[in-house]
């Protein structure tokens, strides 16, 4: 069966035997009064009452069963409803009986005036007590365990035990009866005790809660639940002591007494209460505000708002670093820009970087200019909290009150928690932001990467007697060696090997300079010297003053077999001849871009060759012979020349992987520093 | 990178030690900066201690040679490695930087004039 219908036979079944109650009186008193020897049996009079109070009972356990989400306040409510209908419907009742008085001589007159009213009075009372109960027993069980649990049960099962024994006469002296009914003191007693639901009141609530209580004791008090005692002034029947109607108007007031107790006791420290969820809700705020906004700006403006209500300051301000103006930037509360200028010129910020702890000034002393500043300004004391993380600080905030001692110890341990949170979410702003810039960072250098992979040629082609192998690496993204070549159409080729000063996206964008530079001077055949001549003026035009290029021209007549080499500040080439002989191209001239005077004479003296089949050219950067292992050792020229010279029968190819294993071998787990190249010419 | 500075007469002195490169060439350059600032003439820069130097270095050298020219400032750097020395003569700054093995040969060529 479902609650609900349960609800309906309980309460239908009720109405029943409560109806039944008058009629039966009236059958027995009428009987008396006319001295008729007719009698109903006792289990028949008291019958009716006994179920109407048992299924009243089940009526309203069944109709609390289902755990509704009602809150503390809507319970409360209901109470307070049930109250002023009840008492309502029976003081309009008891008025009018008043105006019927006149005929209190009548038998019927009086059955219905007295009778009938105690038994609309009793039904009203059952249900008001009845629905206590149970609303009572909702906040009793809130948070609850098994044995509060336990406890209630034993409540209810005393309770109808009393119900039963007042049914089968027993009287309170009577020993069974008196038993159950110090138990059920105890039980009340017992249950009383819990008020769990009292600490979720927020303060306006437990007004209401105090007073809705009061109103449920002067209920008991109004229906007066020793009104069956006075059964026999009012010509109703006695049937039996109802300790039950006792037993629970005995729990109803105990437990609304005791709340209204804990309830007023805890007022004070609701407020404290209140305020603890304040600083909660307000660290709850900020790490929203992290969340969201991820904009320093607003963790500054709610920080300083919340620091301010713990500390209950009078004026405070942050003082940040780092920021636009003047170095400081100030979120004020009930403190003008004026005034913290002039707070700053008194040398209170300079007060602040002594120490990287909280200061706490008890009592401000005329002694200093800050301090004759503030007494002068009509503050007392200042607390001086620093906005720091382990690694940064990024402001101060200062605090005033215009009382002497104006801040608790407490507050201030609060505080510290608070500002060290806010320097997390500060910095983690911060970390955020930075890798956003990183992104971005390795976004252009991206592209950079690109550009600069557009400037090199894809291969080296001379003609088909000439072999040629090109290695590079850069050790960033973008690195500033640069190689080129240029095809003159009659067996006569240029080629150039050159590393712009620095690394990264800037010196990437230098070698697209230089490409530029080489491809317009490359056609017009320029001896080496004028080439160079040439380039270090287009480049000392461009280059910013602290950077530089190096050099390397190749010019190969393949027709002829002659070869020119020029050297402008670059590595000497390594020349391998066929027949055992060997050499560092060490002559040639300045880097370019480094003289940047029109009238220096300035010369690059280069070596001509005429090359045989079977000799071996090798150009490379800096990057391999100032390449460094973990022991400290610079690969070095000794190094390269060796891993050339025993293996220069092979391909241009092969000669260039093996020179590069070489070197990687060399470098081991360490990465280059320096970008690297190898172009290896076979003839 | 450490550089530190001493003040000889008029002499003014910085010894580097360890790695000359882009991060450190800024706190070199502000220490030639305040020597310009404080209108000293001589500079020695003690290279004894220079492990290596990368291209940022040597554009900071660079950058200063119109400048000392036509200032009248002498700079003057000694005790350099092979390695180091090697690096200043492959990009052909021998001819425009003056390097000398000694700090005694270094005062002698600044106080010449």
């Amino acid at each position: 069966m479902s609650p609900k219908a349960q609800v309906r036979i309980f309460f239908f079944t009720a109405l029943l035997a409560w109806l039944a109650l008058p009629v039966i009186d009236f059958i027995v008193l009428s009987g008396q009064r006319d001295h008729m020897l007719f009698d109903l049996p006792y289990y028949v009079k008291s019958a009716p009452r006994l179920i109407f109070l048992l299924c009243s009972f089940f009526a309203f356990k069944a109709l609390y069963a289902k755990p509704r989400e009602d809150s503390f306040t809507d319970l409360l409510t209901g109470i307070l409803n049930t109250g002023v209908i009840t008492v309502g419907i029976s003081f309009t009742l008891r008025q009018f009986i008043k105006i019927l008085s006149p005929y209190e001589g009548d038998f019927f007159a009086s059955v219905i005036s007295g009778n009938v009213l105690y038994h609309i009075e009793v039904a009203l009372y059952t249900i008001f007590l009845l629905n206590t109960l149970f609303i009572f027993k909702k906040k009793i069980l809130f948070g609850r365990n098994d044995r509060l649990v336990f406890t209630w049960r034993l409540f209810e099962y005393v309770l109808l035990a009393t119900l039963l024994l007042g049914f089968f006469r027993l009287r309170i002296y009577d020993l069974p009866f008196f038993i159950p009914l110090i138990l059920l003191f105890g039980i009340i007693l017992l249950l009383s005790w819990n008020f769990r639901w009292i600490a979720y009141l927020s303060l306006g609530h437990k007004w209401q809660a105090i007073a809705i209580l009061l109103l449920t004791v002067g209920v008991v008090v109004y229906f007066d639940p020793t009104f069956v005692y006075r059964v026999k002034l009012i010509g109703s029947i006695d049937s039996g002591n109802d300790f039950f109607t006792v037993g629970c108007s005995l729990f109803v007031a105990l437990y609304a007494t005791f709340s209204i107790l804990v309830i007023v006791f805890n007022l004070p420290t609701s407020a404290v209460f209140r305020q603890k969820m304040e600083e909660i809700q307000n660290f709850q705020r900020l790490t929203r505000s992290v969340a969201i906004g991820r904009n320093e700006n607003n963790i500054y403006e709610v920080l300083l708002e919340s620091i301010a209500n713990i500390a209950v300051a009078d004026a405070a301000w942050i003082a940040r670093y780092g920021a636009e103006e003047n170095g400081t930037f100030r979120y004020t509360m009930n403190a003008t820009d004026t005034f913290t200028r002039a707070a700053d010129k008194a040398g209170i910020t300079a007060l602040a970087e002594l120490s990287d702890d909280v200061q706490y000034f008890r009592s401000i002393k005329k002694k200093d200019l800050w301090g004759e500043f503030l007494r002068a300004e009509g503050f007392y004391s200042l607390l001086i909290v620093p906005l720091r993380s382990e690694n940064q600080r990024f402001g101060t905030i200062f605090l005033l009150r215009n009382v002497k001692d104006g801040f608790d110890r407490e507050n201030v341990e609060v505080l510290k928690t608070f500002t060290g949170q806010t320097a997390l979410s500060l910095e983690n702003i911060r970390l955020f932001n930075e890798t956003l810039e990183q992104e971005k960072y390795l976004e252009e250098v991206e592209t950079a990467r690109k550009v600069k992979k557009s400037l090199l040629p894809e291969r080296l082609t001379f003609s088909d007697e000439i072999e040629a192998a090109v290695f590079s690496r850069s050790a960033d993204e973008v690195g500033g060696d640069y190689y080129d070549f240029y095809d003159n159409g009659d067996g006569k080729y240029t080629l150039v090997l050159g590393d712009v000063a620095g690394n990264g996206t800037s010196a990437a964008f230098r070698a697209a300079q230089l490409k530029g530079i080489f491809q317009c001077l490359a056609p017009l055949r320029y001896s080496p010297d004028q080439f160079m001549i040439n380039t270090n003026k287009a480049l000392a035009r461009c280059l910013p003053i602290n950077s530089f290029a190096t050099l390397l021209l190749v010019t190969i007549d393949s027709k002829n077999r002659h070869l020119e080499i020029c050297r402008a500040g670059h590595c000497p080439p390594f020349y391998c001849k066929a027949e055992n002989e060997r050499e560092f191209i060490q002559i040639g001239g300045p880097g370019l871009g480094i003289i940047r005077k029109e009238n220096y004479s300035l010369k690059f003296p280069f070596k001509q060759y005429t090359y045989k089949t079977g000799d071996v050219l090798v150009l490379y950067t800096d990057g391999i012979t100032e390449a460094v292992n973990e022991q400290g050792e610079e690969f070095g020229y000794a190094r390269l020349q060796n891993s050339i010279e025993n293996i220069k029968d092979l391909s241009a190819q092969a000669i260039c992987r093996q020179i590069e294993e070489r070197f990687s071998d060399f470098c081991d787990t360490r990465t280059p520093v320096d970008d690297h190249t190898i172009i290896v010419l076979k003839f | 990178m450490e550089i530190s500075v001493k003040k000889e007469g008029e002499l003014y002195e910085m010894a580097l030690n360890g790695d000359l490169d882009a991060s450190s060439s800024i706190i070199l350059e502000r220490s030639i900066e305040e020597a310009l600032e404080k209108n000293e003439k001589k500079l020695l820069v003690n290279c004894t201690k220079l492990n290596y130097i990368s291209s940022a270095g040597l554009g900071l050298f660079i950058s200063y040679i119109n400048d000392f020219e036509e200032k009248g400032v002498r700079l003057v750097l000694y005790g350099l490695s092979d390695k180091v020395k090697n690096i200043f003569k492959i990009l052909g700054l021998e001819e425009l930087i003056t390097i000398k093995d000694t700090k005694e040969e270094s005062v002698a060529l600044v106080n010449e004039i």
